[in-house]
């Protein structure tokens, strides 16, 4: 088998295991409406449902899987998370929301066997939870995001910034296009950054992004977000 | 010829019924600040369409207008479209009704986005 195939396999197989997953961010999903969400690339998995029970906040649950660098190391995470939208600004052109989300988790790995309490167990218990900052209009989307894992004593931080440019301001019957470049920065379990260029696709209830990241440490490495709005 | 008489009797009365049932079909026509992205303003569509009186549903980002038509001899009060329209994430800066159809408003709305950049 080529690594290629091999990295497919792998995406393959995390997609058959991801579902249901849980949500990493405070996406803004309206009230009654539930949103699915799933991403993967070859050393992060995460799935999530959210439901909106008022304009300024909905609920979720999922679950995630990251990998070290040295794919030593394998954390699972099992959350439950609020989504608050604390702040949205209606500009003249676009709209900037603040959220921040949290709640608890549960986090299974094989580093936990054998340290502290339980030290059988592989599993502990833990908390969540960042910001998501964004500015959206019709053509330009910009957005600043941090999800902090911990438990077990340990900890893990995975900081996004994403900056997508619209070659043309698609309407509402129209599938919009968006060009851009992700910056993804784990630290805690990998040390690594990610520079991905990113195609983003949605029209009304789907979503899709895609992209591969081109450095060094990374190169290779294909990502899939899809979101579906029911 | 008296056949010829109660045809045109019958095409004057469909007619006059035609135009009465298009002066009352009534459209709302809403500008809303925030709409910018399709996936997020569906929710607005899934909303407004929830609602019983509701016949069809018209969503332009490019004139941040939401319209829909409603059905015959039925409303739906302006509280509960901005109630709607606030859990979707958005606010209303105005609400009015016109007479226009929305198939009309729709071609207009089209019209303008072609011919007015």
């Amino acid at each position: 088998m080529t690594p290629l195939q091999g990295r497919w396999r792998r995406c393959a197989l995390a997609l058959a295991a991801a579902l249901p997953l849980p949500a990493s961010a405070g996406f803004f999903i309206p009230r009654d409406v539930t949103m699915f969400m799933f991403s993967a690339s070859p050393d992060s998995q995460m799935a999530d449902i959210a439901h909106g029970v008022r304009a300024d906040l909905a609920l979720s649950a999922g679950q995630s899987r990251y990998r070290s660098d040295d794919r030593r190391i394998d954390r699972h995470y099992t959350t439950l998370q609020g989504n608050w939208l604390v702040h949205r600004d209606y500009g003249a052109d676009g709209i900037t929301n603040l959220y921040l989300f949290g709640g608890p988790l549960l986090a299974r790995s094989s580093e936990f066997v054998g340290a502290g309490a339980g030290s059988g167990d592989d599993t502990r218990a833990g908390l969540h939870g960042g910001f998501w900052a964004d500015h959206e209009t019709r053509r330009i989307y910009g957005r600043l995001s941090t999800h902090i894992y911990l438990a077990g004593g340990r900890s893990q931080t995975v900081t996004t910034a994403q900056g997508l440019w619209a070659p043309y301001a698609a309407d509402y019957e129209d599938i919009a296009t968006w060009l851009g470049l992700q910056l993804e920065r784990r630290s805690g379990l990998t040390d690594a950054t990610q520079v991905t260029p990113l195609l983003r696709l949605f029209q009304r209830r789907w979503w899709v992004d895609v992209g591969v990241s081109v450095n060094r440490e990374h190169r290779g490495d294909a990502f899939v977000n899809l979101m579906l709005l029911f | 010829m008296k056949t010829g008489t109660y045809q045109s009797i019958a095409a004057a009365l469909l007619l006059a019924l035609a135009t009465g049932l298009a002066q009352a079909a009534t459209t709302i026509r809403m500008q809303v600040d925030g709409l910018v992205c399709a996936f997020c303003g569906s929710a607005i569509e899934k909303k407004l369409r929830s609602h019983a009186a509701t016949d069809d549903v018209l969503v332009s980002l490019e004139h941040k207008v939401v319209a829909l038509s409603l059905k015959d001899g039925q409303d739906i009060a302006d509280d509960t479209l901005r109630s709607q329209i606030t859990d979707a994430g958005y606010q209303v800066k105005k609400i009015e009704r016109v007479s226009q159809s929305l198939d009309s408003l729709r071609a207009e709305l089209k019209g303008k986005a072609h011919g007015g950049r």
